[in-house]
Protein backbone atom coordinates (compact mmCIF):
# COMPACT_ATOMS: atom_id res chain seq x y z
CA UNK A 1 0.00 0.00 0.00
CA UNK A 2 2.97 2.14 1.23
CA UNK A 3 5.04 1.22 -1.81
CA UNK A 4 1.88 1.69 -4.43
CA UNK A 5 1.22 5.65 -2.96
CA UNK A 6 5.06 6.39 -3.05
CA UNK A 7 4.99 5.11 -6.71
CA UNK A 8 2.05 7.09 -7.73
CA UNK A 9 3.35 10.38 -5.77
CA UNK A 10 6.70 9.56 -7.83
CA UNK A 11 4.46 9.31 -10.97
CA UNK A 12 2.63 12.67 -10.41
CA UNK A 13 6.23 15.07 -9.39
CA UNK A 14 7.33 12.94 -12.99
CA UNK A 15 4.22 14.39 -14.40
CA UNK A 16 4.75 17.85 -13.52
CA UNK A 17 8.58 17.99 -14.45
CA UNK A 18 7.52 16.62 -17.97
CA UNK A 19 5.03 19.61 -17.98
CA UNK A 20 7.60 22.02 -17.13
CA UNK A 21 10.25 20.81 -19.03
CA UNK A 22 7.68 21.23 -22.12
CA UNK A 23 6.94 25.06 -21.23
CA UNK A 24 10.24 25.54 -20.79
CA UNK A 25 11.08 24.52 -24.23
CA UNK A 26 8.14 25.97 -26.09
CA UNK A 27 9.40 29.41 -24.56
CA UNK A 28 13.29 28.53 -25.52
CA UNK A 29 12.01 27.93 -29.37
CA UNK A 30 9.54 30.77 -29.02
CA UNK A 31 12.79 33.05 -27.89
CA UNK A 32 14.60 31.60 -30.90
CA UNK A 33 12.24 32.66 -33.36
CA UNK A 34 12.16 35.60 -32.03
CA UNK A 35 15.62 36.17 -31.57
CA UNK A 36 15.82 39.82 -29.95
CA UNK A 37 16.55 39.78 -26.62
CA UNK A 38 14.66 43.20 -26.17
CA UNK A 39 11.50 42.01 -27.17
CA UNK A 40 11.55 38.24 -25.29
CA UNK A 41 14.23 37.26 -22.95
CA UNK A 42 15.87 33.30 -23.31
CA UNK A 43 14.39 31.25 -20.25
CA UNK A 44 18.20 31.23 -19.16
CA UNK A 45 18.78 34.19 -18.73
CA UNK A 46 15.68 34.66 -16.70
CA UNK A 47 16.56 32.07 -14.41
CA UNK A 48 20.20 33.69 -14.06
CA UNK A 49 18.31 37.11 -13.58
CA UNK A 50 16.02 35.68 -10.91
CA UNK A 51 18.86 33.66 -9.04
CA UNK A 52 20.82 37.10 -8.74
CA UNK A 53 18.38 39.60 -7.65
CA UNK A 54 17.51 36.93 -5.31
CA UNK A 55 21.25 36.99 -3.99
CA UNK A 56 20.76 41.05 -3.68
CA UNK A 57 20.14 41.96 0.29
CA UNK A 58 17.60 44.49 -1.23
CA UNK A 59 15.48 41.73 -3.25
CA UNK A 60 14.71 40.55 0.34
CA UNK A 61 13.63 44.07 1.67
CA UNK A 62 11.50 45.11 -1.19
CA UNK A 63 9.95 41.37 -1.39
CA UNK A 64 8.96 42.09 2.50
CA UNK A 65 7.47 45.00 2.27
CA UNK A 66 5.28 44.29 -0.86
CA UNK A 67 4.35 41.04 1.00
CA UNK A 68 3.37 43.28 3.87
CA UNK A 69 1.12 45.05 1.53
CA UNK A 70 -0.34 42.07 -0.51
CA UNK A 71 -1.16 40.47 3.16
CA UNK A 72 -2.17 43.84 5.04
CA UNK A 73 -4.73 44.19 2.02
CA UNK A 74 -5.74 40.63 1.69
CA UNK A 75 -6.54 40.32 5.64
CA UNK A 76 -8.92 43.71 5.54
CA UNK A 77 -10.47 42.28 2.69
CA UNK A 78 -11.19 39.39 4.27
CA UNK A 79 -12.20 40.07 7.46
CA UNK A 80 -14.21 42.95 6.54
CA UNK A 81 -15.97 41.04 3.80
CA UNK A 82 -16.56 38.20 5.71
CA UNK A 83 -18.23 40.02 9.12
CA UNK A 84 -20.28 42.56 6.49
CA UNK A 85 -21.22 39.65 3.86
CA UNK A 86 -22.58 37.82 7.00
CA UNK A 87 -24.93 40.69 8.41
CA UNK A 88 -25.81 41.40 4.50
CA UNK A 89 -26.61 37.41 4.13
CA UNK A 90 -28.74 37.39 6.56
CA UNK A 91 -30.31 41.10 6.42
CA UNK A 92 -31.60 41.58 3.32
CA UNK A 93 -32.12 45.46 3.73
CA UNK A 94 -28.28 45.66 4.38
CA UNK A 95 -28.18 43.94 0.89
CA UNK A 96 -29.72 45.74 -0.49
CA UNK A 97 -28.41 49.00 0.64
CA UNK A 98 -24.58 47.83 0.39
CA UNK A 99 -24.69 45.88 -2.75
CA UNK A 100 -24.98 48.53 -5.01
CA UNK A 101 -21.47 49.85 -3.57
CA UNK A 102 -20.22 46.21 -4.36
CA UNK A 103 -21.30 46.53 -8.03
CA UNK A 104 -19.68 49.81 -8.57
CA UNK A 105 -16.34 48.37 -7.03
CA UNK A 106 -16.59 44.98 -9.00
CA UNK A 107 -17.02 47.04 -12.44
CA UNK A 108 -14.47 49.49 -11.91
CA UNK A 109 -11.26 49.56 -13.55
CA UNK A 110 -8.13 48.29 -11.24
CA UNK A 111 -5.99 51.86 -12.75
CA UNK A 112 -8.94 53.80 -12.09
CA UNK A 113 -8.69 52.70 -8.34
CA UNK A 114 -5.07 53.35 -8.49
CA UNK A 115 -4.63 56.73 -9.86
CA UNK A 116 -7.91 57.81 -7.48
CA UNK A 117 -5.56 56.42 -3.85
CA UNK A 118 -2.88 58.10 -5.16
CA UNK A 119 -4.67 61.39 -5.16
CA UNK A 120 -5.96 60.66 -2.04
CA UNK A 121 -2.81 58.41 0.40
CA UNK A 122 1.02 58.16 0.46
CA UNK A 123 2.54 56.11 -2.40
CA UNK A 124 3.01 52.98 0.34
CA UNK A 125 -0.31 52.99 1.08
CA UNK A 126 -1.74 53.40 -2.51
CA UNK A 127 -1.39 49.42 -3.25
CA UNK A 128 -2.98 48.45 0.32
CA UNK A 129 -5.99 50.57 -0.56
CA UNK A 130 -6.12 49.18 -4.42
CA UNK A 131 -5.94 45.90 -3.20
CA UNK A 132 -8.19 45.98 -0.61
CA UNK A 133 -11.02 47.62 -2.79
CA UNK A 134 -10.19 44.79 -5.73
CA UNK A 135 -10.66 41.96 -3.28
CA UNK A 136 -12.80 43.04 -0.69
CA UNK A 137 -16.49 42.93 -3.07
CA UNK A 138 -15.35 39.10 -4.01
CA UNK A 139 -14.96 38.20 -0.68
CA UNK A 140 -18.23 39.87 0.45
CA UNK A 141 -19.97 38.16 -2.49
CA UNK A 142 -18.82 34.59 -1.60
CA UNK A 143 -19.62 35.22 1.58
CA UNK A 144 -23.30 36.11 1.13
CA UNK A 145 -23.93 33.40 -1.02
CA UNK A 146 -22.38 31.26 1.36
CA UNK A 147 -24.45 32.49 4.74
CA UNK A 148 -27.71 32.07 2.02
CA UNK A 149 -26.82 28.43 0.76
CA UNK A 150 -27.31 27.39 4.78
CA UNK A 151 -30.15 24.70 4.57
CA UNK A 152 -33.50 26.07 5.74
CA UNK A 153 -34.48 23.12 7.60
CA UNK A 154 -31.63 23.60 9.59
CA UNK A 155 -32.37 27.04 9.87
CA UNK A 156 -35.91 25.50 10.86
CA UNK A 157 -34.65 23.57 13.58
CA UNK A 158 -32.53 25.85 14.86
CA UNK A 159 -35.06 28.63 15.56
CA UNK A 160 -38.32 26.17 16.74
CA UNK A 161 -35.21 25.04 19.69
CA UNK A 162 -34.58 28.62 19.94
CA UNK A 163 -30.95 28.21 19.69
CA UNK A 164 -29.57 31.89 20.24
CA UNK A 165 -28.22 34.14 17.27
CA UNK A 166 -24.72 34.20 18.45
CA UNK A 167 -24.87 30.41 18.48
CA UNK A 168 -26.75 30.10 14.83
CA UNK A 169 -24.01 32.36 13.39
CA UNK A 170 -21.11 30.05 14.96
CA UNK A 171 -22.75 26.63 14.63
CA UNK A 172 -25.29 27.29 11.38
CA UNK A 173 -24.28 29.91 9.00
CA UNK A 174 -20.51 30.41 9.40
CA UNK A 175 -19.91 26.44 8.55
CA UNK A 176 -22.42 26.93 5.93
CA UNK A 177 -20.78 29.36 4.43
CA UNK A 178 -17.09 28.46 5.01
CA UNK A 179 -16.56 26.78 1.42
CA UNK A 180 -17.53 29.72 -0.39
CA UNK A 181 -15.40 32.17 1.96
CA UNK A 182 -12.27 30.07 1.12
CA UNK A 183 -13.11 29.89 -2.65
CA UNK A 184 -13.01 33.17 -2.27
CA UNK A 185 -10.12 33.78 -0.42
CA UNK A 186 -8.10 31.65 -2.41
CA UNK A 187 -9.10 33.26 -5.27
CA UNK A 188 -8.43 37.12 -4.12
CA UNK A 189 -4.76 35.50 -2.98
CA UNK A 190 -3.77 35.93 -6.62
CA UNK A 191 -5.81 39.19 -7.90
CA UNK A 192 -4.46 40.93 -4.50
CA UNK A 193 -0.79 40.41 -5.76
CA UNK A 194 -1.78 41.48 -9.02
CA UNK A 195 -3.50 44.46 -7.73
CA UNK A 196 -0.77 45.44 -5.75
CA UNK A 197 2.02 45.12 -8.41
CA UNK A 198 0.03 47.62 -10.56
CA UNK A 199 -0.78 49.84 -7.64
CA UNK A 200 3.28 50.14 -6.77
CA UNK A 201 3.82 50.71 -10.14
CA UNK A 202 1.77 53.48 -10.62
CA UNK A 203 2.30 55.15 -6.72
CA UNK A 204 6.73 53.23 -7.10
CA UNK A 205 6.99 53.24 -3.26
CA UNK A 206 10.72 53.37 -3.28
CA UNK A 207 11.01 49.68 -1.87
CA UNK A 208 8.43 47.73 -3.67
CA UNK A 209 8.23 44.61 -6.72
CA UNK A 210 6.22 47.27 -8.82
CA UNK A 211 8.75 50.20 -8.56
CA UNK A 212 11.46 46.88 -10.06
CA UNK A 213 9.12 46.52 -12.75
CA UNK A 214 8.93 49.81 -13.75
CA UNK A 215 12.84 49.95 -13.76
CA UNK A 216 13.45 47.29 -15.73
CA UNK A 217 10.91 48.67 -18.54
CA UNK A 218 12.79 51.48 -18.54
CA UNK A 219 16.11 50.08 -18.47
CA UNK A 220 14.86 47.75 -21.32
CA UNK A 221 15.56 44.86 -19.44
CA UNK A 222 13.04 42.25 -20.37
CA UNK A 223 15.35 39.59 -18.05
CA UNK A 224 14.91 41.55 -15.30
CA UNK A 225 10.97 42.34 -15.94
CA UNK A 226 10.59 38.68 -16.16
CA UNK A 227 12.31 37.47 -13.45
CA UNK A 228 10.24 39.67 -10.88
CA UNK A 229 7.40 38.86 -12.27
CA UNK A 230 8.12 35.52 -11.67
CA UNK A 231 8.80 36.61 -8.03
CA UNK A 232 5.63 37.45 -8.20
CA UNK A 233 3.86 34.42 -9.35
CA UNK A 234 6.01 32.78 -6.64
CA UNK A 235 4.76 34.63 -3.72
CA UNK A 236 1.02 34.17 -5.09
CA UNK A 237 1.49 30.36 -5.34
CA UNK A 238 3.31 30.29 -1.78
CA UNK A 239 -0.03 32.45 -0.55
CA UNK A 240 -2.63 29.96 -2.08
CA UNK A 241 -1.03 27.24 -0.88
CA UNK A 242 -0.54 28.36 2.47
CA UNK A 243 -4.26 29.36 2.97
CA UNK A 244 -5.20 26.10 1.65
CA UNK A 245 -3.27 23.83 3.65
CA UNK A 246 -4.76 25.86 7.12
CA UNK A 247 -8.74 26.17 5.73
CA UNK A 248 -8.06 22.43 4.72
CA UNK A 249 -9.35 23.67 1.13
CA UNK A 250 -8.67 21.45 -1.76
CA UNK A 251 -7.28 23.75 -4.63
CA UNK A 252 -7.79 21.20 -6.90
CA UNK A 253 -11.71 20.64 -6.80
CA UNK A 254 -12.79 22.96 -3.88
CA UNK A 255 -13.47 20.67 -1.94
CA UNK A 256 -13.51 21.12 2.09
CA UNK B 1 -55.59 19.89 26.71
CA UNK B 2 -54.40 21.27 22.99
CA UNK B 3 -57.64 22.71 21.52
CA UNK B 4 -57.57 24.03 17.76
CA UNK B 5 -60.33 26.26 17.22
CA UNK B 6 -61.73 26.88 13.41
CA UNK B 7 -58.84 26.37 12.12
CA UNK B 8 -58.23 27.61 8.34
CA UNK B 9 -55.50 27.12 5.98
CA UNK B 10 -54.81 27.31 1.99
CA UNK B 11 -51.74 26.08 0.36
CA UNK B 12 -51.87 27.27 -3.27
CA UNK B 13 -55.24 27.58 -3.79
CA UNK B 14 -55.98 24.84 -1.85
CA UNK B 15 -58.04 24.47 1.05
CA UNK B 16 -56.82 22.58 3.15
CA UNK B 17 -57.90 23.01 6.75
CA UNK B 18 -61.45 24.99 6.59
CA UNK B 19 -63.06 25.91 10.39
CA UNK B 20 -61.32 23.06 11.43
CA UNK B 21 -61.76 22.12 15.23
CA UNK B 22 -59.73 19.20 17.30
CA UNK B 23 -58.73 18.58 20.85
CA UNK B 24 -55.63 16.20 21.82
CA UNK B 25 -55.43 15.43 25.14
CA UNK B 26 -52.19 16.05 27.36
CA UNK B 27 -49.57 13.46 28.38
CA UNK B 28 -50.52 11.06 26.16
CA UNK B 29 -49.32 9.70 22.67
CA UNK B 30 -51.71 10.90 19.86
CA UNK B 31 -51.07 9.67 16.56
CA UNK B 32 -52.59 11.54 13.88
CA UNK B 33 -52.71 9.23 10.68
CA UNK B 34 -53.75 9.70 7.18
CA UNK B 35 -52.65 9.21 3.39
CA UNK B 36 -49.87 11.20 2.46
CA UNK B 37 -50.40 14.86 1.38
CA UNK B 38 -53.89 14.84 3.21
CA UNK B 39 -52.65 17.92 5.51
CA UNK B 40 -50.87 15.98 8.54
CA UNK B 41 -47.81 17.62 8.85
CA UNK B 42 -48.85 21.04 7.88
CA UNK B 43 -51.90 20.14 10.95
CA UNK B 44 -48.76 19.57 13.59
CA UNK B 45 -46.92 22.53 12.38
CA UNK B 46 -49.79 24.74 12.57
CA UNK B 47 -49.95 23.46 16.33
CA UNK B 48 -45.93 23.89 16.78
CA UNK B 49 -45.98 27.62 15.47
CA UNK B 50 -44.10 26.86 12.66
CA UNK B 51 -46.84 27.46 9.92
CA UNK B 52 -49.02 30.05 10.74
CA UNK B 53 -52.66 29.33 10.26
CA UNK B 54 -55.09 31.87 7.64
CA UNK B 55 -57.62 31.59 10.28
CA UNK B 56 -58.13 30.32 13.92
CA UNK B 57 -56.52 29.81 17.06
CA UNK B 58 -54.56 26.97 18.79
CA UNK B 59 -54.85 27.23 22.94
CA UNK B 60 -52.22 25.13 24.97
CA UNK B 61 -54.94 24.79 28.25
CA UNK B 62 -53.72 23.54 31.75
CA UNK B 63 -56.57 23.63 34.35
CA UNK B 64 -58.72 25.79 32.47
CA UNK B 65 -56.11 28.44 32.12
CA UNK B 66 -54.40 29.51 28.71
CA UNK B 67 -50.40 28.69 28.82
CA UNK B 68 -47.67 29.08 26.31
CA UNK B 69 -45.86 25.93 25.60
CA UNK B 70 -42.35 24.86 24.64
CA UNK B 71 -42.32 22.28 22.05
CA UNK B 72 -39.52 19.29 20.89
CA UNK B 73 -39.74 18.16 17.02
CA UNK B 74 -38.25 14.83 15.70
CA UNK B 75 -38.45 15.78 11.77
CA UNK B 76 -38.64 13.54 9.16
CA UNK B 77 -35.20 14.27 8.38
CA UNK B 78 -32.76 14.53 11.40
CA UNK B 79 -31.96 17.86 10.53
CA UNK B 80 -28.60 17.50 12.83
CA UNK B 81 -25.35 19.85 11.88
CA UNK B 82 -23.17 17.71 9.74
CA UNK B 83 -20.26 19.62 10.76
CA UNK B 84 -20.77 18.92 14.90
CA UNK B 85 -20.33 15.49 16.57
CA UNK B 86 -23.15 14.38 18.64
CA UNK B 87 -22.28 15.95 21.77
CA UNK B 88 -22.38 19.18 20.25
CA UNK B 89 -25.52 18.63 18.43
CA UNK B 90 -27.08 18.11 21.34
CA UNK B 91 -25.68 21.06 23.20
CA UNK B 92 -26.58 23.38 20.86
CA UNK B 93 -30.55 23.24 21.89
CA UNK B 94 -29.54 23.43 25.53
CA UNK B 95 -27.31 26.70 25.03
CA UNK B 96 -30.34 28.88 25.30
CA UNK B 97 -32.41 27.44 27.68
CA UNK B 98 -33.24 28.69 30.83
CA UNK B 99 -33.92 26.90 34.37
CA UNK B 100 -36.68 27.63 36.58
CA UNK B 101 -34.51 29.96 38.33
CA UNK B 102 -33.69 32.53 34.89
CA UNK B 103 -30.31 31.36 35.12
CA UNK B 104 -29.18 28.80 31.95
CA UNK B 105 -27.33 25.08 32.34
CA UNK B 106 -23.57 24.99 33.10
CA UNK B 107 -21.31 23.56 30.77
CA UNK B 108 -21.13 20.95 33.21
CA UNK B 109 -25.03 20.62 33.52
CA UNK B 110 -25.32 20.09 30.15
CA UNK B 111 -22.79 17.76 29.58
CA UNK B 112 -24.66 15.40 32.37
CA UNK B 113 -27.78 15.97 31.00
CA UNK B 114 -25.94 14.54 27.67
CA UNK B 115 -24.91 11.84 29.31
CA UNK B 116 -28.14 10.67 30.67
CA UNK B 117 -30.15 11.15 27.71
CA UNK B 118 -27.76 9.35 25.58
CA UNK B 119 -27.40 6.25 27.62
CA UNK B 120 -31.23 6.02 27.16
CA UNK B 121 -31.28 5.95 23.72
CA UNK B 122 -28.07 3.26 23.94
CA UNK B 123 -25.42 5.87 22.32
CA UNK B 124 -23.73 6.88 24.76
CA UNK B 125 -20.79 5.37 23.68
CA UNK B 126 -20.73 7.65 20.53
CA UNK B 127 -21.00 11.41 22.25
CA UNK B 128 -18.16 12.73 20.63
CA UNK B 129 -18.95 10.55 17.30
CA UNK B 130 -19.47 12.93 14.08
CA UNK B 131 -22.74 12.69 12.69
CA UNK B 132 -21.71 11.45 9.15
CA UNK B 133 -20.17 8.41 11.01
CA UNK B 134 -23.23 6.85 12.67
CA UNK B 135 -25.51 4.78 10.50
CA UNK B 136 -29.28 6.37 9.61
CA UNK B 137 -30.92 4.57 12.75
CA UNK B 138 -28.27 5.86 15.17
CA UNK B 139 -28.68 9.35 13.77
CA UNK B 140 -33.06 9.15 13.97
CA UNK B 141 -32.07 8.28 17.53
CA UNK B 142 -29.72 10.70 18.34
CA UNK B 143 -33.29 13.31 17.13
CA UNK B 144 -34.83 12.02 19.30
CA UNK B 145 -32.64 11.84 21.95
CA UNK B 146 -32.53 16.25 21.17
CA UNK B 147 -36.13 16.32 21.53
CA UNK B 148 -35.99 14.54 24.40
CA UNK B 149 -33.65 16.74 26.06
CA UNK B 150 -35.11 20.13 25.20
CA UNK B 151 -37.38 20.59 28.10
CA UNK B 152 -40.75 20.88 26.98
CA UNK B 153 -44.41 20.69 27.57
CA UNK B 154 -44.80 19.11 23.96
CA UNK B 155 -43.52 16.89 21.89
CA UNK B 156 -43.83 16.86 17.67
CA UNK B 157 -43.19 13.61 15.49
CA UNK B 158 -43.31 13.87 11.70
CA UNK B 159 -42.68 10.52 10.32
CA UNK B 160 -39.54 10.19 11.81
CA UNK B 161 -39.13 6.59 11.21
CA UNK B 162 -40.40 6.47 7.99
CA UNK B 163 -37.43 5.93 6.04
CA UNK B 164 -36.45 2.60 8.26
CA UNK B 165 -36.53 -0.98 7.16
CA UNK B 166 -39.03 -2.85 9.52
CA UNK B 167 -36.13 -4.27 12.15
CA UNK B 168 -34.81 -0.63 12.38
CA UNK B 169 -38.47 0.88 13.18
CA UNK B 170 -38.85 -1.79 16.25
CA UNK B 171 -35.20 -1.01 17.77
CA UNK B 172 -36.68 2.98 17.09
CA UNK B 173 -40.13 2.51 18.52
CA UNK B 174 -38.08 0.86 21.72
CA UNK B 175 -36.00 3.42 21.55
CA UNK B 176 -38.85 6.08 21.90
CA UNK B 177 -40.71 4.09 24.29
CA UNK B 178 -37.85 4.32 26.82
CA UNK B 179 -36.93 8.03 26.51
CA UNK B 180 -40.80 8.29 26.86
CA UNK B 181 -41.48 5.86 29.93
CA UNK B 182 -38.67 7.89 31.72
CA UNK B 183 -39.14 11.22 30.42
CA UNK B 184 -39.84 13.32 34.05
CA UNK B 185 -41.68 16.04 31.68
CA UNK B 186 -44.21 13.26 30.78
CA UNK B 187 -45.04 15.49 27.85
CA UNK B 188 -47.88 15.10 25.30
CA UNK B 189 -46.60 13.52 22.12
CA UNK B 190 -48.27 14.56 18.64
CA UNK B 191 -47.28 12.18 16.25
CA UNK B 192 -48.20 12.39 12.34
CA UNK B 193 -47.84 9.22 10.23
CA UNK B 194 -49.61 7.28 7.65
CA UNK B 195 -48.67 4.39 8.69
CA UNK B 196 -51.29 2.18 10.64
CA UNK B 197 -49.25 -0.51 12.26
CA UNK B 198 -46.87 2.29 14.14
CA UNK B 199 -49.56 4.20 14.60
CA UNK B 200 -51.81 1.11 16.79
CA UNK B 201 -47.96 0.22 18.65
CA UNK B 202 -47.17 3.96 19.53
CA UNK B 203 -50.70 5.89 20.64
CA UNK B 204 -52.97 6.04 23.59
CA UNK B 205 -55.28 7.88 20.79
CA UNK B 206 -55.50 7.88 16.88
CA UNK B 207 -57.54 10.78 14.77
CA UNK B 208 -58.13 9.63 11.54
CA UNK B 209 -57.72 12.55 8.94
CA UNK B 210 -59.41 12.31 5.40
CA UNK B 211 -61.23 14.49 2.96
CA UNK B 212 -60.37 17.95 1.31
CA UNK B 213 -60.89 20.22 2.97
CA UNK B 214 -59.88 17.41 6.24
CA UNK B 215 -62.26 16.21 8.98
CA UNK B 216 -61.66 13.91 11.11
CA UNK B 217 -63.09 10.94 10.14
CA UNK B 218 -62.47 8.79 13.62
CA UNK B 219 -60.94 8.96 16.84
CA UNK B 220 -60.17 5.67 18.44
CA UNK B 221 -58.29 5.23 22.08
CA UNK B 222 -55.88 2.43 22.99
CA UNK B 223 -59.03 0.20 24.59
CA UNK B 224 -60.34 0.02 21.06
CA UNK B 225 -57.10 -1.12 19.08
CA UNK B 226 -57.97 -4.27 17.35
CA UNK B 227 -58.19 -6.21 13.77
CA UNK B 228 -61.48 -4.79 13.11
CA UNK B 229 -60.26 -1.44 13.84
CA UNK B 230 -57.34 -1.60 11.35
CA UNK B 231 -59.72 -3.07 9.22
CA UNK B 232 -62.03 -0.04 9.41
CA UNK B 233 -59.47 2.22 9.18
CA UNK B 234 -57.85 1.19 5.68
CA UNK B 235 -61.19 1.91 4.89
CA UNK B 236 -61.26 5.34 6.41
CA UNK B 237 -58.00 6.27 4.67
Amino acid sequence: MKAELSRSAFATWHRRVLVILFWLAVWEIAYLLIDRDIYFPSPVSVVMTFFRILAEKNTWIIVGLSTYRTLFAIVASAVLGVVIGIVCGLRRTMYDFVNPLMVILKSTPVVSVIIISIIWFRSTDVPIFSGFLMCFPIVFTGTVAGVRSADPKLIEMCRFYGVGRVEMLKSLYFPSAKPYINASVISIVGICWKAVAAAEVLSMPRLSIGANLYFAKTSLDPALLFAWTAIIILLSFVFETIYAKVSGYDKTFGHQ
Amino acid sequence: MIKLLDISKKYGGKELFSHFTAEFKEHEVTCILGASGVGKTTLINIIAGIVPPDGGRVVFETDGKERVLRGSYVFQEHRLLPWLDVHDNLELVLKNVRKSDGRGYTKEERAELIRKQLKLVGLEAYEFSDINELSGGMVQRVALCRAFLYPSELLFLDEPFKEQDPKLKDELYETFFRAYENDPLRRTVLSVTHDIPEALRLADTIIILSGSPVKIAGSYEKSEFSEELTEKIKELL
